[in-house]
């Protein structure tokens, strides 16, 4: 279940980039200027790739974000692990459906039913689309920021209000275009969790609805 | 009191908050010496499925021949995996009943498939047009079926793969799957940064097969290959070759050749070894939308073992209900 939890909370993450908010003046500023960014895009996709240690030892994570913000619309493709590439996993505001490779079978999912269902261990995928609710759940700070003026980079550090983790997740920031470029998540005893890399990080490269919401046609459906 | 609670819960089913309930009609006529005990006839059938209840979804049908009901329940865990259980009655007017019940299920690289059936009346007697379908329908009057199969992702490309098939024709099947991504590299954004890695755009995908059955009357290897292309274009060739066994059987998705929503599919099956089922079978199937629905024509035939052809076609129309169906 660790497994899931971990994996299910760098998806969240991905969604943390979207819009975050904080306590701090100059954290809210900086995220601020995020949320603008991010808020003026038609679309965003990023890809994050990098490891994680899912149980005890570290393993590739390599997956795909695309996103149309003022949809609600996200798509999530793993390239790595093995095990879960191909996988892909599509939210909009009224439902989540899951590709799965190995069976070549469509999931489908009310996004109601999903944000009720905690027997996911807390899995909400519905949270890389509605990020606002999920970002005011923790508390961020500014860690460093380094750089020259037009070109600084910021470290953030987020952690949760309440819950069971103290886990702490770090975004770095660049001025340069007000994006994420980099997250990490560190244990309280200060052991990397997870480090992922932003990469191909692109806004308004002309993403549609109906190409994100594209699933293989011969999969099995299955309604939940 | 029954009818009441039906129109309760159709009406909630109306309202949207269910989704994807569909009303399906079909209607179809087979003819030739192997279809029907010999008789050609009609059908026809009027249902509904992916009905929400009971913290799962009912299907139900009523046919000139049978009466059938089903309900499935499934547990998604993305991006891990999905458990699948369902359990089917049908009750043929003609007298006997099939039952069949499967549960499946997948995590990561890992997933398990079973199935079982009893029956006391043969397929053909619920759908007599089943016995021609792509897949082998055990044609026999009565008895029991029953599969498994096990696959595992062993790396990105490669799936190994075992089984059994046991009631009609005792079997076991082992083998393994692997696939080539066929791509082109995308040109490089301007926005991208230094060390973005060029993305590529796949064109489409060579799946091979290789494994052996051996069984109650066959023995042989097995080797297929398919080629399913972005644009929806799919081919799939697969064969068994043994000592005194012989078999072929490829399809042609053809994609949205009919316009968009729409599929086109052709198969021939010429299977000889098989001793519980019709060994040569072919059929095209074509779906399209029609109004907010989708109307679906099959024509399919074959030949059974004791050599009698037959023949039948179907109409189908399905409506999904409800406001929340839209794709």
């Amino acid at each position: 279940m660790s497994k899931t939890l971990r994996l299910t909370f760098l998806a969240a993450l991905s969604g943390v980039l979207l819009i975050p908010s904080a306590s701090a003046q100059s954290v809210q500023d900086i995220i601020s200027k995020v949320d603008a960014a991010q808020k003026a895009a038609k679309d965003i996709s990023f890809r994050l790739s990098g490891s994680a240690s899912l149980e005890s030892s570290p393993q590739k994570i390599d997956f795909t974000i695309k996103s149309i913000p003022a949809q609600g619309l996200a798509r999530l493709q793993f390239n790595a692990p093995d095990a879960l590439a191909d996988n892909i996993v599509v939210a909009d505001k009224n439902e989540i459906r899951q590709y799965l490779f190995l069976t070549n079978q469509v999931t489908v999912t009310s996004t109601k039913k999903a944000a009720d269902g905690a027997g996911f261990g807390g899995l909400d995928f519905t949270q890389l689309s509605n990020t606002a609710s999920l970002l005011s759940q923790y508390d961020v700070k500014l860690l460093s920021t380094t750089g020259a003026a037009g070109k600084r980079l910021f470290q953030l550090e987020a952690l949760p209000k309440k819950g069971n983790t103290t886990d702490r997740t770090r975004v770095y920031i660049t001025e340069a275009g007000w994006r994420p470029t980099r997250i990490q998540i560190v244990s309280s005893a200060g052991k990397s969790l997870a480090d992922l890399n932003v990469g191909n990080y692109k806004v308004n490269s002309g993403l549609s609805v109906a190409g994100l919401k594209q699933l293989p046609k011969d999969a099995e459906i299955i309604r939940q | 009191m029954n009818s009441r609670w039906m129109a309760l819960a159709l009406a909630g089913t109306l309202t949207g908050t269910a989704g994807a309930t569909t009303l399906d009609f079909g209607v179809s006529y087979h003819g030739g010496g192997q279809a029907g005990n010999g008789q050609s006839g009609g059908w026809a059938r009027v249902g509904i499925s992916d009905f929400p209840a009971l913290g799962g979804r009912f299907s139900a049908g009523l046919s000139t021949r049978a009466a059938e009901v089903g309900y499935a329940r499934s547990l998604a865990l993305p991006p891990l995996g999905v458990v699948t259980a369902r359990a089917d009655v049908a009750v043929a007017f003609a007298g006997g009943v099939r039952a069949s019940t499967r549960l499946g299920g997948s995590a990561g690289p890992v997933a398990l498939n079973l199935g079982a059936t009893v029956f006391s009346t043969s397929a053909a007697r619920v759908d007599p047009l089943s016995i021609w379908n792509f897949n082998a329908t055990d044609s026999r009057e009565r008895g029991f079926d029953a599969d498994v199969s096990a696959r595992y992702r062993v790396s990105r490309n490669l799936i190994a793969v075992a089984g059994g098939e046991f009631g009609g024709q005792n079997m076991g099947v082992l083998g393994v799957e692997g696939r080539r991504e066929l791509t082109r590299a995308l040109p490089l954004d301007e926005a991208a940064q230094p060390g973005d890695e060029p993305e590529t755009e796949t064109i489409g995908t060579l799946t091979w097969r290789a494994g052996v059955r051996a069984g109650q009357n066959i023995l042989g290897v097995t080797g297929g290959v398919s080629y399913a292309a972005e644009s929806g274009l799919n081919l799939g060739l697969d064969a068994l070759v043994g000592p005194k066994a012989f078999g072929i059987t490829g399809s042609v998705d053809a994609g949205e050749l009919l316009g968009p929503g729409s599929s086109v599919q052709l198969y021939a099956a010429y299977e000889p070894w098989r001793t519980a089922s019709t060994p040569l079978r072919a059929g095209i199937a074509a779906t399209r939308p029609l109004g907010s629905g989708e109307v679906g024509l099959n024509v399919s035939g074959g030949r059974g073992m004791d050599g009698k052809t037959g023949y039948g076609a179907r109409l189908t129309y399905s409506l999904p209900l409800g406001a929340n169906n839209q794709p």
